[in-house]
């Protein structure tokens, strides 16, 4: 008979080569800086392995690690004291002159709106992000960020409403 | 229910949810980095040879990578060959910093000294508040995280060769370096493995009940409770 229980903690590996990516990309649009995504996306996978054992694989996987790469992305900033990120920041960009075409490329577009994203604050933008860019439901992203569910309805309707001004300050800018 | 806000345009979440290319040796140096620690890791065809729980991720990225490489060369001979090479290359294991995976806690018990007292300076006590009035000025911050780092890889690599006497030294370097640490708690609990390893098993009790005092709600904890567990 296998010596095997259930239910067995996920094998890091398989974690690891399936989610890599997402934590990588989680942790630039909390407003991880380039130079240091290694070292967090690193750190985010070591907490993984050292709470395997409580993770339910019943669950979706994204919400429980997006926790870690959350608080990591917090205390790092903490640390930091970052207030300029690489996605953006409460100050406005330079203006980069009129455009002689409004459709913006694909390059421009992604970067107006990844600093439109980090021009949000952080626990307004873990909302946002898990709602609508990674489409986990509420009630999910409340137990993922051990806040109440209409800590997050709150959030997510500040979050939308700063990323539309901010998205809609740079087009109008970029547009002209 | 409650208003949610104006929702995004799809396409601005679809841009979003594409996100930047990401360097592929980043992937392969932070697998490295996390097989110091997690052998498993190492490799992604490693887990097919343990039969655990990835195959079906594995296969399928296999898969897929194969069927391009495949119609790479059908389509242009010589390029498609080399790409195929490459992939090869790729998903071969590549050297990582573990040649025999060396549990920190399993060790045959070996005869240790007669127990007697043994005077071990307890570490400093360190509270988040101190560690934040000595932290360095923000624009340093980011570049001692990546010093610290790679001392704390170096004592974590040292640990899984079995050469305690080196983790030690790497972490003496690190406490000497680092005056005010951003990463010490991570450091504390990787001394108390290695002692432990050295088989300085009061000092490494010492250490590790402290580091629980100060730190209860520590991610290192697990860690340094099983080192301290494996004691003979």
């Amino acid at each position: 008979m296998s010596a095997r229980t259930a239910p067995e903690a996920p094998d890091l590996g398989a974690l690891f080569e399936e989610h890599f990516a997402y934590v990588w990309n989680t942790l630039r649009r909390m407003g991880v800086r380039e130079a240091d995504l290694e070292d967090l996306v690193h750190d985010v996978f070591l907490k993984v392995h050292q709470h395997r054992a409580d993770y339910d694989p019943a669950r979706p996987f994204r919400p429980w690690v997006f926790g870690f790469a959350y608080r990591t992305a917090a205390d790092y900033r903490a640390l930091a004291r970052h207030r300029v990120e690489v996605l953006g920041s409460n100050a406005e960009p330079e203006d980069p002159g009129p455009s002689p075409d409004r459709r913006l490329d694909a390059a421009r577009q992604w970067t107006l709106l990844e600093d439109a994203l980090g021009s949000i604050a952080l626990d307004r933008r873990a909302v946002f992000i898990l709602h609508d860019i990674d489409e986990q439901p509420a009630p999910r992203i409340a137990e993922a960020l051990g806040v109440p569910l209409n800590t997050v309805y709150s959030r997510l309707r500040l979050a939308r409403e700063d990323f539309a001004a901010a998205v809609r300050r740079r087009r109008a800018r970029g547009g002209r | 229910m409650n208003d949610l806000g104006p929702s995004p345009d799809p396409r601005d979440l679809e841009a979003l949810r594409a996100g930047s290319p990401i360097d592929p040796g980043a992937k392969h140096r932070v697998r490295a980095r996390l097989a110091a620690v997690v052998p498993s890791v190492a490799a992604p065809a490693a887990s097919r040879v343990r039969g655990g729980s990835a195959p079906r991720v594995v296969r399928a990225v296999s898969a897929g990578t194969y069927r391009v490489a495949l119609a790479s060369f059908l389509a242009g001979g010589v390029v498609g060959a080399a790409l195929h090479a490459r992939w090869s290359a790729s998903v071969a294991p590549r050297a990582v910093l573990v040649d025999r995976p060396v549990a920190v806690s399993v060790d045959p018990p070996a005869p240790s000294p007669a127990p007697e007292a043994v005077r071990v300076a307890a570490p400093p006590p360190v509270t988040p508040e101190a560690a934040r009035q000595t932290a360095p000025p923000p624009h340093v911050a980011t570049s001692q995280l990546s010093a610290e780092r790679r001392i704390l890889d170096d004592a974590r690599a040292a640990l899984l060769r079995g050469e305690a006497q080196q983790a030690l030294e790497a972490l003496e370097r690190h406490r000497r370096t680092f005056a005010a640490p951003l990463l010490g708690e991570e450091r504390d609990a990787l001394q108390v493995q290695a002692l432990v390893k050295a088989e300085r098993y009061a000092e490494a009790r010492v250490r590790g009940e402290a580091f629980r005092r100060r730190l209860p709600d520590s991610f290192y904890l697990p860690m340094v409770d099983s080192a301290l567990a494996s004691i003979p």
